[in-house]
């Protein structure tokens, strides 16, 4: 940075603040966790842990670029189905996995190529048109596994998601380096900023000849390709292709990237907050099955969680304005 | 199936290990891993479940006995977590209604590596210690056999609700009822849809039925969720001469048996279900011995009077039905076939 | 009867500014006063005072010789006075009659249900006293701004308002809806309305009002019947003579032609318009609001099509509706008429703001050099004298001015060829002016041609090396630096000595 932002006094933003505070509340909820369970904090259930969220942490990134431009992708979920279905079904037929993971890949980013033109280029309601894939996706996924799931045993198809070094899984090195070619692209070039602008503020970003159209549909198809690489952790996961894969994952992914601090209307937000949101989400979700609480409170909970981290959002931002 | 180094090495520990893991400490943790926690049935299987481990653990106070359950609700990705982090806890027993048997096979071998014994519920498993069925291809014959037995040698029309495309219980049942209809000539199936165990689209078939076929003598399900809307519209178009005949042993249906339009029905009954994993758990836990694949008990139940009916007409007398009385006291009260005292 | 209302030695405030300067104004029922003035004459004071938004510090008002105290807009709306506004306050989903009926519906008897049939009776029976045919059932989204500004003031006439006030109500309107709603004002008077008309189209003035009104400065400097003055009196003391007049030194334009522009037209908006503009040059178009030169300098710049006619940069005809983004690249810049809606991204950081058009620039192999970015933002700021705590400042925090500054450091590159500024100090104050006109000046000398539309008849004179004046889409005169003639320029943007749009 230069002088102009070094010469003024420190100041905490309202999003470094955000992430203090999911800081503090994953270490409230790892001690509370931990005292309630001594396994909480054994090496094993941080791979378990880790493993369970990182199709989580994919898609969310995803969901991370798409909220900041005051846009939403419910499709994700249905999309983790369908494209592990083509992945799955490819793979099966050429008996190649890399032609699996290219077709995967592929055919999340179509799905995600449909969202990008209704939603950019027509400039239709992003909620509406991904509610419209959300259900084509998963239809799909039902007619190409004709509502039946595939097993794989391919080895090298499996290894992402599947295999562990020691406690380790493989997927989480993964994770990283997809958080930090994200990271790249988000801040250091054009297109991550063309990112924020056409969220901030479309009509102006198109003024400024930044193109928002031609980025949201981008937008949308990296969500897509993302969705594509969370079917082939998933596959590898759960050792075949299943129709009903990524059920509700487009709200797990909605809930962490708000709790991330990436605003609803767009503009506002950073992928680190997601990555804690994620992390936040996986240990209560862990902690709750740990400590046995009672499944019927466990939703309950989470939603309490929601709205508390959304009103201490308020408040603190309230607090900064006046 | 291919397995990496850690598992493989689980199955031999596993083996090695053996039955001598538990037994010894006076203590029986059970964890129950179900695919959801909202429906009736599943509802009335998990509270069956916590009200048989409580009354295990006063029974036999030698034996510390605790449980849990745990609801996947539908997503497999959620179940495998929950199984993994079931295993690094070491419970004694694990009940798994596994959504795809074939995703839990690494899970198997690690659950064996730690001592767990593994029971898969409903979809067996070569792999798992024990497997909990429940005999579906069976119950629907003897619900198909009923049918015939009840519908007078006159032609008689039935259509039946399935369950979701590609289910294996809903398909068993399914295949159970045809191979049960097929010993009589006289009743014909009209008229086969899935309804998705959906009670609202049972509804609408339903609806579509009694007006498509002003014949139908009767309507099959492979649950009594379908029972339940198919009565009440039966009742307010005036068709009081339809038959039903059910699955699940609900008690609402059952107590509609004794000269009603319910003319049979299988008793599952989540309670009964729910105690039966406690009673089999203590069993294993107690050394005693336990068939690899156990059929969960599941008779037919019909009233006294149509019992008789159904005798005359050549209903096997070898087959074990529950009259209407006996059904409701057992499927209300788990205790009574599958408490402490059974194993004393 | 007629009623009459009385506005006394009304005085206000704000701070040290002097608004309202003992002002006397009244009206009679079945005239129009038409009051005219320049921006910051003091006219939508005054207007706020009768409408009781702000309350005066001095002065009485009477109406009918009985002293009244307006201290809210209710108070207002109970005295029978109505303001109709340029932003309609019409509900769109809800019908004519619904609409009109809004907060007093009718209902069947002593029942929770509307008596819909009766209401549009009555919005009928009204619309036909005025000869005005409208559907009281059509949805309110369905009508055109006409239709809308009709139901406005039938809301007021049948909520038993006696004076309406209409701000500009001509700007918004085509030429048909214009005769229309003239024939409604007269027909207005006849039924005894009386009616406030604030414009500055001299034709319309002359054409409907009986009573001209004139304030500069806070006073009134005329006020007169339409019959016993003329419209050069008018503009005239709008303007007035005691005011120096400030006129920037004299310089030569060398460079070659950026922009030609031939006979540019689009049905509704401008006819028929030609100019050239020259590297290093400012060119300021003006005229009234309405005047078509917004949409004109939109056409330019790529964003608006269907047009007849060409525009020439760089020598090389420009594709209609090309989209900003060539424009962009090919070193054209605009700073838009409003900020908030499509000048600022308001969530992001003052450095984000101003970087934008910048970013391919600090681009090496795919990645942004930060450095770069910070010292480009660092000038900027710097360059334009800009407020801000840091370049990390998220720009909503930053005043009017700050912010529109950061509009025009994002053009400051050395690529920049040709600059359009729609209202380039709307909303700011003086000091932040000062400085927009002093980036502006350099601007052109380092030989970026600037294409300007202002409303402002100072920011003109005081910018522009040439002027266009436009009435109605059509270019009226030209006037070269340093031969400004005020009165003439105002004159030809209230179409004075065109044909009036109404007889008396």
């Amino acid at each position: 940075m230069t002088s102009i932002s070094t010469s003024t006094t420190p100041r905490l933003s309202g999003l470094s603040l955000r992430y203090l505070v999911l800081l503090g509340l994953i270490v409230i909820a790892s001690v509370g966790f931990g005292l309630a369970n001594e396994n909480f904090y054994s090496l094993t259930n941080f791979g378990i842990l880790l493993r369970s969220i990182a199709v989580l942490f994919l898609v969310s990134m995803g969901m991370t670029f798409v909220m900041l431009t005051g846009g939403i992708d419910l499709s994700v979920g249905s999309n983790v189905a369908f494209s592990g279905g083509v992945g799955v079904i490819t793979l099966t037929t050429t008996g190649s996995a890399p032609l699996g993971f290219a077709a995967a890949v592929l055919a999340g980013m179509a799905i995600g190529a449909i969202n990008g033109v209704f939603i950019g280029r027509l400039r239709l309601s992003a909620f509406m048109v991904s509610l419209a894939t959300y259900a084509l996706a998963r239809g799909l996924a039902l007619v190409i596994y004709d509502a039946n799931s595939i097993n794989v045993s391919n080895a090298a198809f499996l290894w992402l998601g599947g295999v562990s070094w020691g406690s380790m899984p493989v997927v989480i090195p993964f994770v990283v380096v997809v958080f930090v070619g994200l990271s790249v692209l988000l801040y250091n070039t054009p297109f991550g900023r063309n990112v924020y602008a056409a969220g901030a503020n479309f009509n102006t970003s198109f003024v400024l000849g930044r193109r928002p159209e031609r980025t949201l549909v981008w937008i949308y198809v990296l969500s897509g390709a993302l969705a594509g690489l969370s079917a082939i952790v998933t596959v590898g996961r759960v050792s075949s292709g299943q129709p009903w894969s990524g059920l509700y994952l487009e709200f797990d992914a909605i809930t962490a990237v708000i709790l991330g601090g990436t605003s609803l209307f767009g503009g506002r937000g950073r992928l680190l907050g997601t990555i804690l949101g994620v992390l936040l989400y996986g240990i209560i979700i862990n902690g709750l099955v740990l400590t046995g609480t009672n499944p019927y409170l466990q939703s309950l909970i989470k939603g309490m969680i929601l709205l508390g981290v959304v009103l201490l959002d308020t408040w603190t931002q309230r607090g900064k304005t006046s | 199936m291919k397995f990496t180094s850690t598992t493989a090495l689980g199955l031999v520990l596993g083996a090695a290990m053996g039955t001598t893991a538990f037994a010894s400490d006076g203590k029986l943790d059970i964890v129950f891993i179900n695919d959801g926690h909202v429906a009736p049935y599943h509802v009335a299987w998990l509270s069956g479940f916590e009200d048989a481990i409580a009354a295990y653990d006063t029974a036999f106070p030698d034996t510390k006995i605790t449980g849990r359950w745990l609801s996947a609700e539908g997503s497999l990705e959620k179940m495998i977590q929950q199984a993994e982090v079931t295993i690094n806890e070491k419970p004694d027993v694990m009940f798994v209604n596994a959504i795809n048997v074939d995703a839990f096979e690494p899970l198997v071998a690690k659950a064996k590596a730690a001592g767990i014994v593994w029971i898969a519920v409903h979809s067996p498993m070569e792999s798992a210690d024990y497997s909990f069925t429940l005999g579906d291809v069976e119950n629907g014959k003897n619900q198909g056999l009923a049918m015939c037995a009840l519908s007078g040698g006159k032609p008689f029309n039935v259509a039946i609700m399935l369950g979701q495309a590609g289910n294996p219980s809903g398909d068993a049942r399914h295949q159970g009822i045809l191979e049960g209809i097929k010993t009589c000539d006289n009743v014909k199936v009209v008229a086969e849809q899935p309804a998705d165990w959906d009670t609202v689209k049972a509804q609408t078939l339903a609806e579509n039925w009694m007006t498509q076929f002003p014949d139908l003598n009767a309507i099959s399900g492979v649950t009594d969720g379908y029972m339940y809307p198919s009565i009440a519209i039966a009742a307010n178009s005036g068709r009081t001469d339809l038959q039903f005949y059910g699955y699940d042993g609900d008690i609402p249906i059952i107590q509609q048996m004794e000269g009603g339009q319910v003319k049979a029905d299988i008793l599952l009954s989540g309670t009964r279900e729910g105690w039966n994993f406690v009673q089999m758990a203590y069993r294993i836990h107690m050394g005693q011995e336990v068939e690899k694949v156990y059929d969960f008990f599941t008779p037919l139940v019909m009233s006294d009077e149509n019992y008789a009916l159904a005798l005359k007409n050549g209903f096997p007398a070898d087959i074990e039905v529950y009259n209407v009385a006996k059904a409701l006291d057992v499927a209300a009260k788990g205790d009574i076939e599958f408490g402490p005292d059974s194993v004393k | 009867m007629t009623k009459r209302i009385d506005m006394t030695g009304i005085g206000k405030s704000f701070f040290a500014t002097r608004a309202l300067d003992r002002v006397d104004f009244s009206c009679v029922s079945g005239e129009v006063h038409a009051l005219v003035g320049l921006n910051g004459a003091g006219k939508s004071t005054l207007m706020k005072v009768l409408g009781g938004v702000i309350a005066c510090d001095e002065g009485a008002i009477t109406v009918d010789g009985v002293a009244v105290r307006i201290a809210s807009p209710a108070d207002a709306t109970g005295l029978g006075i109505a303001m109709i506004h340029q932003e309609y306050s019409l509900i769109n989903e809800l019908t004519v009659a619904a609409n009109i009926f809004l907060g007093r519906e009718l209902y069947l008897g002593r029942t929770p249900f509307l008596d819909k049939r009766e209401m549009a009776r009555q919005v009928r029976t009204q619309l036909d006293r005025f000869g005005l045919t409208l559907d009281p059932a059509r949805p309110v989204r369905e009508l055109n701004s006409g239709e809308k500004q009709i139901v406005e003031i039938i809301r007021a006439l049948m909520s038993n308002s006696w004076l309406i006030v209409m701000d500009e109500p001509t700007s918004a309107l085509s030429e048909e809806d214009k005769e229309r709603l003239f024939e409604f004002i007269r027909r207005m008077k006849a039924e005894g309305v009386a009616i406030i008309y604030i414009s500055h189209h001299m034709p319309e003035i002359f054409g409907i009002a009986e009573q001209v009104t004139v304030m500069r400065d806070g006073k009134i400097v005329l006020s007169e019947r339409t019959g016993d003055t003329t419209e050069a009196a008018v503009i005239q003391s709008m303007t007035g003579t005691e005011l120096d007049d400030f006129v920037k030194p004299p310089k030569q334009i060398q460079g070659d032609v950026l922009l030609e522009v031939a006979t540019l037209s689009k049905p509704q908006h401008y006819e028929n318009v030609s100019f050239s503009l020259r590297r290093g040059e400012i060119l300021v178009l003006t005229g009234l609001r309405g005047c078509g030169a917004p949409e004109l300098a939109k056409a330019i710049f790529g964003l608006d099509g269907g047009y007849s006619g060409t525009v020439n940069y760089r020598g090389k005809p420009l594709s209609p509706g090309r989209g900003p983004a060539v424009s962009v690249r090919d070193g054209m810049g605009l700073v838009t008429e409003n900020r908030d809606k499509n000048g600022i991204l308001a969530p992001l950081s003052v450095r984000d703001n101003i970087a934008l058009p910048y970013l391919e620039k600090a681009t090496r192999g795919g990645l942004i050099d930060g450095g770069r970015i910070d010292a480009l933002v660092a000038k900027a700021i710097r360059d334009t004298s800009t407020k801000t705590a840091s370049a990390a400042q998220e720009i909503r925090f930053l005043s009017g001015g700050n912010k529109q500054k950061i509009c025009f450091s994002r053009w400051l590159d050395d690529g920049l060829e040709l600059l359009i500024l729609l209202e380039p100090t709307r909303g700011i104050d003086v000091h932040a002016k000062a400085d927009i006109y002093r980036i502006i000046e350099d601007l052109a000398l380092r030989g970026v041609g600037i294409l300007v539309l202002s409303y402002e008849i100072d920011e003109v004179m005081l910018l522009a090396d040439r002027v266009i004046t436009l009435y109605q889409g059509r270019s009226v005169a030209e006037y070269a630096h340093p031969h400004f003639n005020k009165d003439r320029m105002l004159a030809d943007m209230a179409g004075v000595g065109t044909q009036a749009a109404t007889a008396h």
